[in-house]
C-alpha cells in the first residue's frame, strides 16, 4: 500500500483502551490486612489521582470499603498498579496473593458484580451502590476519570438498579433486627404510634430497638432488673426506664414487647395477657435464651409470638431467596455487559468513520475542483453528471478498498496485516488540489 | 352494541382477575403481571360505564329498579371504588378477592342485557320507574350497602390470610406489603359501618314505600327478609367490635359469613331466579 502525504493508512492505535480492575476484598484479604490498608490509605481519591499523575493509568478511580480495596483504571500497564498497590501496603509478599486483576469484559462483569451487591459479603446489602456511588463522585471531583469509567460507572449504577427492581436480591431482609421490624409493619397500620416495651438491657434487643426508632416508634420503655442500666439504655432512645416489678402495669399499655433478658422462667404468661388485651395487636419478639415469654402465648388472638429462632428461620429462608435470586442477577448483569461492550465498539470505530467522512469530504472537493478547471465552457447538467460520476467512481473505490481489506481479499501483505484506520488528513485546498489531479487519482488507486 | 361493550368489559375484568389470581400465588419479580392485570381493569372499567351509558339513553328508565341494570350498577361502583383503592394500596390480594366479585355481579347483569330493558321495567310493575325519589332513597343506599358488604368481604378474607401467614412464622409473613393487620381491620370495620347505615336506609325508605303503595310493612320477599337479618347482624357486629372488643380476627370470620351469606343470597334471588325487581314479587 503505498503511503503518500495527507493520505497514508496509519497502523492501528488502540482506541479502546483496556480496563483494568486490581483489588482486595474480603474473599483474598484478612480483616487484619483491610484494617492495615484502609489505615494507610486515609483519602482513597488522591490514590486515583496519583495513578493518574504518575501515569499508571489514563483513568482512575478508587473503591474503598471495610470490604474491598479495589483500583478501576483505563489504559496503561496492569503491572504499574499492581507495584503500585502492592507498595501501598509495604509487604509485596503477602498482599501479592491477596491481589486480584481483572481485565476489560471480566472487569466491567466484576464492577456490575460489586454494585449490585451480589460480590457483597452479605448479598443483596443496599450500602455498596451508596459507596461505588461516592467513589464515583470523588473521582469526578479530582478529575481523575474521563469518558470511559464515566460510562462504566453510569451503567454499573443502572444495572445496580435493575438488579435491585427487577429480581428478588435485595426484597429478603437477613438480619433478624430487620425481620423484626418488617412483621411490626405487618401488623400495625402507624409505628410511630406503637409503643415499644423491652425488658433487658441486651445489645439484641438495643439493636432491634435502633431498628424500630429508625422506622418512627417514639415510645420506648425499658423494663430491667437493675434500674440504672435501664436508664442508661432509655436515655439513648428518649424513653422511660421501669424496674422489672412495674413490667405488668406497662405491658397494658404496649404494642410491642422486646424480651432479652436472661431469666428462668417466662416473665410474660398467658393469664397475665388474657385479663388485658382488648382487641389491639400485640407483638412480641423473644430474644432471650431461655425464652422470656411463655410459648401458649401464641395461640391468644392477636399475639404474634416471634422467638429468636422464628426470626432466625425467617432471616435464612430470605437468604436462600436472596441466593436463589441472584441467579436472575447475573442474567441482568450480562446483558449490561453486553450493552457495555457494545458501547465499547461503537467508540473504537469512532475514529475510523471520522477518517471515513474527511476522506469522502476530499473526495468531493477534489471531484468539484477537477470538474471546473476542465470544463469551464460546458453546461452545467454535463459538468454536475462529470462530478457526479468522478464523486461516486472514488467513494466507491475508496468503500472496495476497506470492505477487501476487512474480508481479506486484499493481496498486499501490509493490508492485511494493517487496520483499515484511515489517518486523518489536513484539510484539502481546493487551489492546490486543483492542479494535482494526477496524485488524486494515484492516491486512489493506491488505496 | 351494549351487550357487545359488556361483553368486552367483562373479558378484560376475567382476565384481570386470572392476572390477579397468577399475581398472588407466583408474584412476578418484575410487576408486570400485576400492571398488566391494573390495565385490563382500566380498560374494563372505561367499558363498563360506556355500558352504563348505552343503557342510560333510554330516558323513560331508570337502571336501578331492575336486578340486571342493578347489578350492573353495583359492579360498576365495585370497579371504582376498587381502582380508588388501587391509588393506595398497590396489593395483588385485594385485586384476587374484589375483581372475581365485579366479574360475578357483572356476569349477572350481562346475562340480562340480551333483554330489552324497558320489557324488564314493564314487567316489573307499571309503577316502576316512575318514582325516582323512592328509587334513590332505596335504590342507591342499597348499592352503597352492596358494595360496601363485598369490600368488606375481600377485606375480611386478606385479613385471615396475612394473620394466618404471620402467626406460622415463615418469610411469606413478610411478602404482604401494603396493607397491615391495623389497616385491614379498620378498613373492615368502616365498611361494615357503612354496609349498616345504608341497610338502615334502605329499610326505612322500602318501608314508607310500602305503606304508602302496598299498605304492607313486611313481606317475604327474600331480599327483604335478607336485608333485616343482615341489618341485624352488622349491628350484632359492631356491637362485638366496638363495645365488647372482640378480636380482629373473630370480626374478620364474623364479616366473611354475615356479608357472604347475604351477598348469595341476594344474587341467587335477583340473578338467577328472581330475573326481575324484588318490587314486581309484590305484586
Amino acid at each position: 500500500m503505498g503511503q503518500q502525504a495527507g493520505t497514508q493508512i496509519a497502523p492501528q492505535t488502540p482506541y479502546n483502551p483496556g480496563l483494568l480492575v486490581t483489588g482486595v476484598s474480603y474473599r483474598t484479604l484478612s480483616v487484619e490486612w483491610r484494617e492495615k490498608l484502609t489505615q494507610r490509605v486515609p483519602q482513597p481519591e488522591v490514590i486515583a489521582q496519583t495513578i493518574v499523575s504518575r501515569g499508571l493509568a489514563t483513568e482512575a478511580a478508587v473503591l474503598s470499603t471495610c470490604n474491598r480495596f479495589e483500583i478501576v483504571s483505563v489504559g496503561g500497564d496492569g503491572g504499574g498498579i499492581k507495584t503500585f498497590f502492592e507498595s501501598l501496603l509495604g509487604s509485596p509478599s503477602s498482599v501479592s496473593q491477596a491481589l486480584y486483576q481483572y481485565h476489560d469484559a471480566s472487569a466491567v462483569r466484576h464492577l456490575y458484580r460489586v454494585s449490585s451487591s451480589l460480590d457483597s459479603m452479605v448479598v443483596g446489602e443496599a450500602q455498596i451502590l451508596g459507596q461505588v456511588k461516592q467513589a464515583y463522585q470523588h473521582a469526578v471531583q479530582t478529575g481523575s476519570i474521563g469518558a470511559h469509567l464515566h460510562h462504566l460507572f453510569q451503567s454499573a449504577f443502572h444495572v445496580a438498579k435493575k438488579v435491585r427492581s427487577h429480581t428478588d436480591v435485595s426484597s429478603h431482609g437477613v438480619s433478624l433486627s430487620y425481620v423484626a421490624v418488617r412483621l411490626a409493619q405487618q401488623i400495625f397500620a402507624d409505628l410511630s404510634k406503637v409503643s415499644v416495651v423491652v425488658v433487658g438491657s441486651g445489645e439484641m434487643a438495643e439493636l432491634a430497638v435502633l431498628h424500630l426508632c429508625s422506622h418512627g416508634c417514639n415510645t420506648i420503655v425499658v423494663a430491667n432488673r437493675t434500674l440504672e442500666r435501664a436508664a442508661a439504655l432509655a436515655e439513648r432512645f428518649g424513653g422511660l426506664a421501669v424496674s422489672l416489678g412495674d413490667l405488668d402495669r406497662v405491658l397494658d399499655q404496649a404494642d410491642i414487647v422486646i424480651g432479652s433478658i436472661s431469666i428462668d422462667r417466662p416473665i410474660v404468661t398467658t393469664a397475665a395477657l388474657k385479663s388485658r388485651r382488648s382487641g389491639r395487636p400485640l407483638f412480641l419478639i423473644d430474644l432471650g435464651v431461655p425464652r422470656n415469654f411463655a410459648s401458649e402465648l401464641a395461640q391468644l388472638d392477636d399475639v404474634y409470638l416471634y422467638n429468636i429462632d422464628d426470626l432466625g428461620a425467617v432471616a435464612e429462608e430470605n437468604r436462600s431467596l436472596r441466593e436463589a435470586a441472584a441467579k436472575d442477577a447475573e442474567i441482568v448483569i450480562e446483558y449490561g455487559l453486553l450493552q457495555f461492550e457494545r458501547w465499547r465498539k461503537k467508540i473504537a470505530a469512532q475514529p475510523e468513520l471520522v477518517d471515513l467522512r474527511r476522506a469522502v469530504e476530499r473526495i468531493c472537493a477534489e471531484g468539484v475542483s477537477e470538474a471546473l478547471a476542465g470544463r469551464l465552457g460546458e453546461s452545467s447538467g454535463e459538468i454536475s453528471a462529470h462530478i457526479a460520476h468522478s464523486i461516486s467512481q472514488k467513494i466507491s473505490h475508496e468503500l472496495t478498498e476497506l470492505f477487501e481489506r476487512q474480508r481479506g481479499i486484499s493481496s498486499g501483505n501490509e493490508a492485511e496485516a494493517a487496520p483499515f484506520v484511515l489517518v486523518p488528513v489536513s484539510p484539502v485546498e481546493p487551489e492546490k488540489t486543483a492542479g494535482n489531479r494526477g496524485s488524486s487519482q494515484k492516491h486512489s488507486a493506491g488505496q | 352494541m351494549t351487550h357487545l361493550v359488556a361483553v368486552v368489559s367483562i373479558t378484560l375484568y376475567l382476565l384481570a382477575t386470572a392476572l390477579f389470581l397468577l399475581q398472588l400465588w407466583r408474584p412476578s419479580k418484575t410487576g408486570r403481571t400485576q400492571r398488566t392485570a391494573s390495565i385490563c381493569c382500566v380498560l374494563a372499567f372505561l367499558l363498563h360505564s360506556v355500558t352504563i351509558g348505552l343503557v342510560l339513553r333510554d330516558p323513560s328508565f331508570f337502571a336501578l329498579e331492575n336486578g340486571a341494570d342493578y347489578f350492573l350498577w353495583v359492579s360498576w361502583v365495585l370497579g371504582l371504588v376498587f381502582l380508588i383503592f388501587r391509588r393506595w394500596f398497590d396489593y395483588p390480594m385485594l385485586g384476587a378477592f374484589i375483581a372475581p366479585a365485579i366479574v360475578l355481579f357483572m356476569g349477572s347483569s350481562s346475562y340480562l342485557l340480551h333483554q330489552d330493558a324497558s320489557s324488564l321495567v314493564s314487567a316489573g310493575g307499571e309503577k316502576a320507574g316512575q318514582d325516582l325519589v323512592v328509587s334513590l332513597l332505596h335504590g342507591v343506599p342499597a348499592l352503597v350497602a352492596v358494595v360496601s358488604l363485598v369490600l368488606a368481604l375481600a377485606v375480611s378474607i386478606v385479613f385471615l390470610v396475612v394473620e394466618r401467614r404471620i402467626k406460622r412464622r415463615t418469610a411469606l409473613a413478610l411478602e404482604a406489603g401494603g396493607l397491615n393487620l391495623q389497616l385491614l381491620d379498620r378498613l373492615n370495620t368502616h365498611l361494615v359501618r357503612i354496609g349498616f347505615v345504608a341497610i338502615s336506609l334502605v329499610i326505612v325508605s322500602g318501608g314508607l314505600w310500602a305503606v304508602m303503595e302496598r299498605k304492607s310493612v313486611f313481606t317475604l320477599d327474600t331480599s327483604v327478609v335478607s336485608g333485616l337479618v343482615v341489618w341485624l347482624l352488622l349491628a350484632a357486629i359492631l356491637f362485638v367490635r366496638l363495645v365488647l372488643r372482640w378480636s380482629p380476627r373473630k370480626i374478620s370470620r364474623l364479616t366473611v359469613v354475615v356479608a357472604g351469606s347475604f351477598l348469595l343470597s341476594v344474587f341467587v334471588v335477583l340473578a338467577l331466579a328472581g330475573r326481575m325487581t324484588h318490587v314486581a314479587m309484590w305484586s
